[in-house]
């Protein structure tokens, strides 16, 4: 077959009075945004007039697009200069998630386990105290003026006297520094008793457990041999959500989605709904660690995944006419859809926040440049390592070259596909599970798994948006959004 | 040609080279695409799906994409000097906040619906796009504040807190929001 491509059927531009835009087709209609993240959504002759610079200045439209910055001739350049500087003001704040890994040692074999734990009686991986002082110390070193240090395993709980101690410590330095200090646990709580839970609520620890449904589906996910995972999350939770309860510390859950979760939406959002949870977070799983062995059984496609959301999130959203309930990932993308706010999620953000935006601290010191590059090393590959806290400085790790690497590769603006999606406001780009799929941090969006699950996500919110009665309940989402940040991810 | 290809001779003088590069590249999740030079100021363009599909409706799609991409590069070679602009004053007043009026600060009002009378204040009062060339000296302009300043780490993410505040309490910042942990 052979043809010829010669007659351009586009409107014609007007460059003196639009203005930068991205654009994509929704249906009949196109969507355009803009560097300053604001949208709309425009007819087929609105969009041609639009571009060929004929709207009618007196029309409610052209007052909506010249306040947002898409009409060339009509920019307010320090109002619209505030509101980038706003929306991107985690550019000049350094680290502020640190991850510290303080064992690799677990009670749990999870399905989709993407940190490669190691059985309970091998202390080998136990972070000692000496190496935690030294952690701490170079957590501190952060110019951001709030931190999260979030402890992170295998099961940190298996090594108490690290997580006692860098809790105290931290609390201890912090008098000094002042910053706005926020300790996470992520625990699956099975090695929880009255008296750790009393020391952590007593340093204003959040926590944040897993919970994968219904009992029958989180114990097929998550084996826990010689116990039941679901009775132990779900019977902690009820305790520390009513003992936390109007305090400035939180319980939340978070949601691992299995193949066998798939057909199971319902359920999985009745459990969290029961368990008097605020919402759910409906997140695709990666394909690191001994996902990458179990893959077969568990794994599915992007399509499959965005078929599951799609029900799950009508369901959410059906669920709103009786109570307040929300779903996370469209959380984040909305606060950025509808507001000029950044949640400064860390693989939702230009560029993404390895290594300038979180570090991870691994058992014996090592430093890379999140959990994903650390998954890495537990893989036999030590590609994100940024340096190690018994040698160099902060400045030698936040400035290595594999930060700066990374930082390159997750620019949108540096990404062909990225630069001129309409999604770009809103989304980001991992190149460490780039280089996971496809072998390249540069990653090749056409064919990234991420790329398909995050444009399907916001393809099916700006569906829903154009209802009016589910963008009164997504505001809502939004509004109730000011609370620590564990939910945050 | 094979039933399997589809070659489609694309006029230079018509659609830019990046366009068609960027319309071929968006599809390769689909296609393999071979582009080479055809007669003076054309490019033919050979399109084979990788695993079947309707060649006719992929050969479609590329034309689309075409089109697409044609425009949104006119957008963006239009809008290139304002764009740059925008971001570096944003940047500069990270360290010199007196870039950015306080009062801009305040004006800056997130998306709500429907018209405002601030749109109405902003269409009287609006000026004529400015020209590249006076946005090139401001850039010009702005870019050295950042060379005065900044250097190799112009935004401080590298500068360690003692060094920055001396060891001193600062106050307290707004909690941090971040990241995703994988499951417990």
């Amino acid at each position: 077959m052979s043809v010829a491509a010669k007659a351009p059927g586009s409107p014609r531009l007007d460059p003196r009075k639009t203005g930068f835009f991205r654009f994509r087709r929704l249906q009949d209609d196109y969507l355009i945004t803009n560097d300053f993240g604001r949208h709309a959504i425009l007819t087929a002759s609105e969009f041609k007039s639009f571009v060929e610079g004929a709207l009618d200045q007196a029309s409610p439209l052209y007052g909506r697009l010249s306040r947002d910055g898409f009409i060339r001739d009509r920019m307010d350049f320090d109002a619209l200069t505030s509101v980038w500087r706003t929306r991107n003001r985690f550019l000049w704040q350094g680290p502020g998630l640190h991850i510290v890994v303080v064992t690799l040692r677990c009670n749990h074999r999870c399905l989709y386990c993407q940190a490669n734990s190691v059985p309970m009686k091998d202390e080998s991986s136990d972070m000692s105290l000496e190496t935690a002082r030294k952690v701490v110390d170079r957590i501190f070193e952060s110019p951001n003026p709030a931190i999260s240090i979030e402890f992170q395993g295998g099961e940190p709980l298996a090594n108490w006297p690290a997580v006692e101690f860098i809790v105290g410590y931290a609390r201890k330095k912090n008098l000094k520094a002042g910053k706005s200090l926020w300790l996470n646990l992520v625990t699956n709580l099975s090695l929880l008793d009255d008296a750790k839970l009393k020391f952590l609520l007593k340093n204003e620890v959040n926590f944040c457990t897993s919970l994968d449904g219904p009992a029958d589906l989180h114990n097929k996910n998550r084996l826990f041999v010689g116990g039941d995972s679901h009775a132990d999350a779900a019977r902690w939770f009820k305790k520390i959500n009513r003992k936390t309860a109007g305090k400035t510390m939180r319980i939340d859950a978070l949601l691992t989605v299995t193949r066998f979760s798939l057909p199971r939406y319902k359920e999985i959002v009745d459990e969290y709904a029961g368990l008097g949870m605020r919402g759910v977070y409906l997140r695709p799983l990666s394909q690191l660690g001994l996902a990458r062995d179990t893959w077969a059984q568990i794994g599915y496609g992007p399509d499959e995944f965005l078929g599951f959301y799609r029900k799950a999130l009508d369901y959410i959203i059906a669920l709103n006419k009786r109570k307040n309930f929300f779903e996370q990932t469209a959380r984040i993308f909305l606060a950025k859809i509808l507001g000029d706010d950044d949640p400064n999620f860390m693989d939702l953000r230009s560029p993404c926040g390895a290594g300038i935006g979180q570090i991870a601290y691994n058992f014996d010191g090592g430093i890379y440049t999140c959990d994903e590059g650390r998954m890495f090393s537990r893989m036999g590959d030590e590609s994100f390592r940024i340096g190690s806290v018994d040698a160099g400085s902060y400045k030698e790790s936040v400035s290595h070259p594999v930060v700066r690497a990374i930082s390159v590769a997750s620019c949108l603006d540096n990404q062909v596909q990225c630069s001129a999606c309409a999604y770009k406001p809103y989304c980001g780009v991992c190149p460490v599970k780039c280089y996971g799929e496809q072998g390249d941090i540069m990653g090749r969006m056409p064919s990234s798994t991420g790329c398909r699950v995050q444009m399907g996500i916001q393809d099916i919110l700006f569906e829903r948006l154009r209802d009016p009665k589910v963008e009164k309940i997504f505001r809502k989402w939004i509004r109730e959004r000011k609370e620590p940040v564990l939910y945050q991810r | 040609m094979s039933a399997k290809e589809s070659k489609i001779t694309v006029d230079l003088t018509v659609y830019p080279l990046e366009a068609v590069q960027a319309a071929a590249y968006s599809l390769t999740d689909r296609l393999f695409v071979r582009i080479a030079r055809s007669a003076k100021g054309s490019v033919s363009v050979v399109l084979t799906p990788k695993t079947g599909g309707a060649l006719g409706t992929l050969a479609g799609e590329f034309h689309n994409e075409l089109l697409h991409e044609s425009l949104r590069l006119q957008v963006s070679q239009a809008n290139q000097k304002i764009r740059e602009y925008i971001v570096t004053k944003a940047l500069v007043s990270a360290q010199v906040p007196s870039v950015v009026p306080p009062a801009a600060a305040a004006a800056a009002v997130p998306a709500v619906e429907g018209p405002c009378p601030e749109c109405e204040t902003q269409q009287a009062q609006a000026a004529p796009p400015p020209v590249d060339a006076e946005l090139e000296k401001e850039i010009e302009k702005l870019l050295a504040e950042i060379e005065k300043g900044g250097g190799d780490d112009p935004l401080g993410v590298a500068v360690p807190w003692e060094e920055k505040h001396g060891g001193k309490a600062v106050k307290k910042a707004a909690p941090s929001k971040a990241a995703k942990p994988r499951a417990a």
